[in-house]
């Protein structure tokens, strides 16, 4: 029995909802609920039984006698063919259901076989109507067996399962503010509370703000004669660059950056789980996910619209075979977590699939639609409207294929490939096999001798060698040959070592001619770690009774989310998908999933651009509009600005789903753009700032603390994509047996290394210590936003971690490098490279003090080298603290 | 009612002081001190006005009967029939082939235990022939012999013991337990795992938070050296050099936070320094065995090279409970996975682990913390009746035993049994969840009533299943 995720929650209805109703109110009915007189009669314990066990056989989704069915509240009230309602909302008398089941007449009453409800389920029946009729939406309807979730119209009015709305953007005063749309929305809500916002941030906040936000590295800021200069991206400053804001050139250049990609390919691979390991027992290194991690910078970099972005990411081996990176993008399906069981036992086999489907599925619901569809591997889903069907439709998906390491090619390259590899075997063996024939012959007149060497080698006794010498067919000579195969093999070498000069001649001739083959064999294709269909065909897939894999309950045929499919239905896009078909050795279900994902008016459109927008928008303000941003379902939080975020998601669809725009947008808005200063007396109105009266500080995340301190030290080191690079690990910290690719111990710290976090080679079981101390995902699930710890483990990181103190110790040598032995240039100098501002006259005077009381203090301590050692590691010392600093972990 | 953030982006209400305080470690909004120090009651926490401590030492639901967790962690799966649990039926069966499915295939006939067995103490009950040192407890034990799991396979099973779920990333029982009581420490970690000399099969997420705050999650401790990393400073760095940068860091950030009221989070953060720097040396000295008396190094086989490893972390784990450490989990050395020769396998596992079994609880009883720390002792599954290969047994999550004794254990008690042959839990099954549900009982939880919100849903350890083994219970 599988028990994931099992949603009996029966014990914790009454904590979920003790303050609404009263013990063992269904949970989902808090949302339903129109009275509270209806507390006492709970719909799933006392009504849905009623009417599964009696009526829904005859009028249910099966027959539907006399035109009518219970089996939906909608349905119901509607009636049959007599055009009376039977259930009247608050009025059990006038019911024809009621009157039904209390008829006297025989030929009235229903159920009209068995025994008549007893009293105490009509009177049930009566106080449930009379307090309203109170359905929860994800009870319905009730089926005759098994109880099965059925999507109604109500179901689809959820705020996310809407059509995208055209928003009118809200006049507002205050124009002075308001920098674009995005400001009158937020201004309309904040006035509505009787507040103001912030006034804009100053220059320099704004400036490592943006630059943080954008590239995820501290602006580098020069004074000199010609004005202030950034040196990362080389831009002039100029007074009007940030003046009045941030200039459009200004946000444009960091949009247009290379390293802009890197910064947000990070946010994305934490949603999808990516690492570059299998995880579980195992842990073994996948060595070309790394393809889908470039393919994901590269599509921020060249603004990939986000529709053919997600459509790859399901489907780019079928929807782009010509292309490599989509291709490679179907490494999201894959990146979680796996593991090769080479074991004979059937049923482990099967719960290993089962896991790995579902980590699918769910990733995929989380990731594109914010949807938790894992709870609904065992049963409907509690609180969405999503049957477990839906789930299972959707597994059938993924079934269809697996995990592979597949060239990165056309398939037409692909084949080309082959055939040349094909034609290069052949004459490969050829050469080879002339080489070794002529061997064969040649050697005939030594192999005797050699032979008898050999033997005459072995540690054995006289009579055991004589065996072997002079009766090796006899069984008990041949055993013991066996057992010393090893030592009495000859090789090639060694015949060919015994032949004549003019042999080995022709030998040497022979062997080069192989050699030349060798070296046209034909270079192997580039890998990707990525998900491939086994074949045009579908194999069978089921639908799992309560998530047990060995309990197939029906075959199932292709659908998504119900709630989300309109009159368009998987059938249609999978015939269309099957008619753009580009190769023939795939099903094509995935880009029938990837169109409907991306369909704005029939499919799942509208939902995705919602959550996107709303992930961007966490990024850039600390929380979501939505703060919930894996569960837009009626559990999730409601937007804080609906309106905003319709609006937000309507004009990101229509530019074309590129993200830079909105990001360009959001980055533009005086809502962004305000400073963070607290004010207690707005926080006494808005205490968590849902209104957005200031921009919230944020302590910089493990990826970008770590790049921050390699940039201030100088040595970060630029290179883009590839290869994760690993860092060195203290092997305290690499607990875990039997892993089949082990972490190496030796790594040293070198430029390689200094490489950007989002190279980082991400092995599951051994995590590397600093990103795991500062909150970093630990990749076993899509995470849509991280914690935000403060803890002492991170003290100690910033304390005595080697990679830290080692970027302290080339800080300094830079500052002695750059500003020479003036120590008030070299305090300015660091408080710029960490900071991005000059030290106030206190802070330089306590900074001085500092490295000349270090200095003072090595000195005089025993051991210490020259006067010149010691004062550089004052340096050290200074540069370490400021990376310790509050200041340089948290942007304002 | 307050909503709060939490772990990958959920909100909802909070109700209990319990989640608030498990919460407050994320987010700006509500300050926290978490720390892996735990907070302190002296120091730290308390000057600050309305800060909250995650880990600070709170009541359970119910007078708890124990205050500490020792599990003994034998990886790698002791056969039960070889150790506590002799079956005649077997012995008597050895060599018939029977239809039996195993993880590695090719199972073998019927074998019986390579191992004497005789009766111990009042009970008399049957201790296999190496492990007579622990023998000598019996009477104070509550074995349960009818535990059963899923996965046949090591990792899975190992993260199902230790979460309650055959997959990674869930919850460890350890971070359950410190995210519901706290801790007693104020400088050190909740949740202690004394890892082996090779790690654990399945690594750090055998002791992870899972969704939980991070707080929670298990440390490991090596019992020698340094125990935690990052904990030694760096190459020519003197205590003396730290202070000082740490004074200058606190003067710059005090005129940072000036000019910030009102960002409590920068205070804690302050303060997280502070906490840092006295744990370097209070961690030190926890490690620091100079204070034991050489009876007691003695008594665990320290300084003998079979029972060094494991004797060590026998007395380390005696060391973190008598500092206030929550939950300690210890791990044997090797493993017992005794997929050929179980003979030698087992004989190696109980000469390693024998003594210092003994010194732990003979030390936990002479100094009266048995009568607050509940010890357990077992694998993540158990051990095919069948053989393997030559003389080994496969996995066999059908069927196993463990051992409880110590704090609301009752003594000398045996609950359940496996079938005649050893292989499948026949009469009082007990799950991986009633077994957490003990555990958690014993320490004044409820295990329903100890919920995080994550995912749309309230998990629990226990999931949605779970019975106390009231029959063991004091």
């Amino acid at each position: 029995m599988s028990h994931i995720m099992k949603h009996e929650v029966g014990l914790l209805r009454a904590e979920l909802c003790g303050a609404l109703l009263p013990l063992l109110a269904a949970a989902a009915t808090i949302i339903w609920c129109e009275t509270s007189d209806a507390a006492a009669v709970d719909f799933r314990r006392d009504i849905g039984p009623i009417l599964q066990q009696h009526c829904v056989k005859c009028h249910g989704s099966e027959k539907q006698q006399g035109g009518l069915r219970l089996d939906s509240r909608e349905l119901a009230i509607r009636g049959g063919d007599s055009g009376e309602p039977a259930i009247v909302k608050l009025n059990a008398t006038s019911s024809q259901l009621i009157r039904r089941v209390t008829a006297t007449d025989r030929n009235e009453r229903m159920p009209p076989e068995g025994d008549p409800l007893s009293a105490v389920q009509i009177e049930l029946l009566r106080r449930w109507i009379d307090g309203g009729a109170v359905w929860p939406a994800t009870d319905a309807p009730v089926a005759a067996t098994p109880l099965e979730l059925v999507v109604t119209q109500e179901d689809r009015q959820h705020w996310a399962f809407l059509p995208l709305q055209k928003v009118p953007v809200p006049e507002v005063q205050n124009l002075e503010w308001v920098r674009n749309e995005i400001d009158q929305f937020v201004l309309r809500g904040l006035q509505a509370a009787g507040l103001q916002p912030n006034s804009p941030a100053d220059s320099r906040t704004l400036i490592r703000r943006v630059y943080f936000d954008l590239i995820g590295l501290p602006p580098e800021l020069r004074q000199d004669a010609g004005g202030l200069q950034e040196v990362r991206l080389g831009m002039e400053l100029d007074s009007s660059a940030v003046s009045s804001g941030l200039s459009e050139q200004v946000i444009a250049q960091l949009l247009q950056s290379s390293h802009y990609g890197e910064r947000w390919a990070r946010h994305w691979l934490d949603v999808v789980r990516y690492a570059d390991s299998n995880g579980q027992e195992g842990d073994a290194d996948r060595p070309h996910a790394w393809r889908y991690r470039d393919f994901v910078i590269r599509a921020f970099n060249d603004d990939l619209p986000f529709d053919e972005f997600v459509r790859w990411q399901l489907a780019g081996d079928e929807l782009a075979p010509e292309r490599p990176d989509a291709i490679a993008a179907t490494g999201f399906i894959v990146a979680g977590n796996s593991t090769q069981l080479n074991v004979p036992m059937e049923e482990e086999k099967l719960r290993n699939r089962a896991n790995e489907l579902d980590d699918m599925v769910s990733t995929t619901g989380q990731a594109f639609l914010g949807m938790t569809l894992g709870c609904c591997r065992c049963h409907d889903h509690k609180y969405d409207p999503i049957p477990s069907r839906d789930y299972y439709r959707m597994m059938r998906i993924f079934n269809s294929g697996d995990r592979r390491d597949v060239p990165l090619a056309a398939p037409a390259a692909v084949r080309e490939h082959q055939q040349r590899l094909a034609a290069w075997q052949v004459t490969h063996d050829e050469v080879v096999r002339r080489r070794d024939d002529w061997l064969q012959e040649a050697r005939r007149p030594v192999a005797e001798q050699l032979r008898l060497a050999k033997i005459n080698a072995l540690d054995l006794d006289d009579e055991q060698k004589q065996l072997l010498i002079s009766k090796s067919e006899l069984q008990e000579a041949k055993q013991l040959a066996e057992r010393h195969r090893r030592q009495l093999s000859v090789s090639a070498a060694e015949h060919v070592a015994a032949l004549p000069e003019p042999e080995q001649q022709k030998w040497r001739e022979l062997d080069a001619a192989v050699s030349v083959v060798d070296g046209q064999k034909p270079a192997e294709l580039p890998l990707g770690f990525a998900f491939a269909d086994f074949s045009a065909e579908a194999p069978e897939s089921w639908f799992f009774e309560r998530g047990d894999f060995l309990a197939r309950r029906e075959k199932m045929s292709l659908g998504f989310l119900t709630v989300l499919t309109g009159e368009k239905t998987a059938a249609d896009y999978w015939e269309r998908a099957c008619e753009q078909r580009q190769r023939d050795d795939s099903t094509q279900q995935r880009s029938a999933l990837a169109a409907w994902m991306t369909d704005v008016e029939h499919g799942a459109g509208a939902l995705l651009a919602r959550v996107l927008v709303n992930r961007v928008w966490q990024q850039h303000f600390g929380e979501g509009l939505v703060r919930t941003p894996n569960d837009f379902g009626t559990r999730g939080e409601r937007p804080s600005h609906p309106e905003l975020l319709e609006w937000l998601a309507a004009e990101f669809v229509h530019s074309g789903w590129s993200i830079r725009h909105l990001q360009q947008l959001i980055v533009s808005s005086g809502t962004y753009q305000q400073s963070s200063v607290f004010d207690a007396a707005k926080a006494m109105v808005d205490p968590e700032n849902r209104l957005l009266w200031r921009f919230v500080p944020r302590r910089l995340e493990a990826e970008a603390l770590r790049d921050a301190t390699l940039a201030a030290a100088g040595t970060l080191n630029t290179e883009m994509y590839g290869p994760g690079f690993r860092p060195p690990i203290a092997v305290e910290a690499m607990q875990a047996r039997n892993v089949k690719s082990p972490y190496p111990r030796d790594i040293e710290d070198r430029p390689e290394n200094r490489r950007r976090s989002v190279y980082l080679f991400h092995k599951r079981v051994v995590q590397y210590p600093l990103m795991q101390a500062f909150d970093a995902p630990d990749a076993q699930v899509s995470c849509g936003q991280r914690t935000n710890t403060t803890v002492a483990p991170q003290a100690l990181a910033l304390l005595n971690d080697p990679f830290v103190r080692l970027r302290a110790q080339e800080m300094s040598a830079r500052l002695e490098a750059e500003c020479g032995e003036e120590p008030e240039a070299r305090v300015r100098r660091a408080f710029q490279l960490t900071l991005a501002r000059d030290p106030g006259a206190d802070e330089l005077t306590a900074a001085c003090a500092f490295v000349a009381e270090q200095a003072a203090s090595r000195r005089q301590r025993a051991g210490e080298g020259s006067a010149e050692q010691a004062d550089g590691t004052a340096w050290t010392d200074f540069c370490q603290a400021l990376f310790g600093l509050n200041e340089f972990i948290y942007v304002d | 009612m307050k909503t709060l953030q939490q772990h990958c982006g959920r909100v909802q209400e909070v109700r209990s002081r319990r989640e608030l305080l498990a919460r407050a470690g994320g987010g700006l909004g509500m300050l926290a001190l978490p720390s892996l120090l735990g907070s302190s009651r002296s120091s730290g926490a308390d000057e600050l006005p309305g800060a909250i401590n995650p880990l600070a030492a709170r009541q359970g639901h119910f007078a708890a009967r124990a205050k500490a967790v020792i599990w003994l962690f034998m990886e790698g799966a002791p056969s039960a029939v070889d150790m506590f649990d002799p079956k005649p039926e077997l012995t008597r069966r050895d060599g018939q082939k029977i239809d039996i499915d195993v993880f590695n295939g090719n199972p073998g006939p019927l074998m019986k235990s390579p191992f004497r067995f005789e009766r111990y103490g009042e009970t008399g009950a049957w201790v296999c022939e190496h492990y007579t040192n622990v023998a000598k407890h019996v009477d104070d034990f509550a074995f349960i012999r009818s535990c059963y799991s899923e996965s046949n396979d090591h990792v899975p099973a190992l993260y199902q013991i230790n979460t309650g779920i055959p997959r990674p990333g869930f919850p460890s029982t350890g971070a359950w337990v410190t995210y519901g009581l706290g801790s007693e420490n104020e400088n050190l970690p909740g949740f202690v795992v004394l890892g082996n000399n090779q790690g654990v099969k399945g690594g750090n997420l055998n002791w992870s938070s899972g969704f939980l705050p991070s707080t929670y999650q298990g440390t490991l401790f090596r019992p020698e050296g340094n125990p935690v990393i990052n904990l030694s400073r760096p190459q020519g760095v003197s205590r003396e050099d730290q202070r000082a940068q740490l004074d200058l860091m606190t003067q710059l950030n005090r005129r940072h936070l000036e000019q910030r009221p009102g960002e409590r989070e920068l205070l804690g953060r302050i303060q997280s320094f502070e906490l840092a720097y006295r744990m370097q040396m209070e961690a030190m000295d926890l490690v620091d065995f100079s204070s034991e008396t050489a009876a007691t190094r003695k008594m665990y086989g320290v300084d003998e090279k079979e029972t060094r490893s494991f004797g060590s972390k026998c007395l380390m784990a005696r060391r973190l409970v008598e500092r206030g450490v929550r939950f300690v989990q210890v791990y044997s050395d090797g493993e017992w996975d005794a997929h050929s020769d179980l003979n030698g396998n087992h004989r190696g596992h109980c000469r390693a682990t024998d003594r210092p079994v003994d010194a732990l609880l003979t030390d936990l009883r002479q100094s009266g913390l048995i009568n607050d720390t509940l010890v357990i002792w077992g694998g993540e599954f158990g051990r095919m009746p069948v053989s393997q290969g030559n003389g080994g047994r496969d996995h066999n999550p059908n069927g196993f035993g463990m051992f409880m004794t110590g704090a609301g254990i009752r003594r000398g008690v045996s609950y359940g049994e496996l079938d005649e042959l050893g292989f499948r839990a026949a009469v009082d099954r007990v799950s991986v969840h009633d077994l957490h549900a003990t555990i958690l009982h014993l320490l004044g939880i409820d295990h329903e009533q100890l919920t995080y919100f994550h995912n749309g849903r309230r998990f629990r350890l226990t999931d949605v299943a779970g019975n106390v083994l009231t029959p063991i219970l004091a």
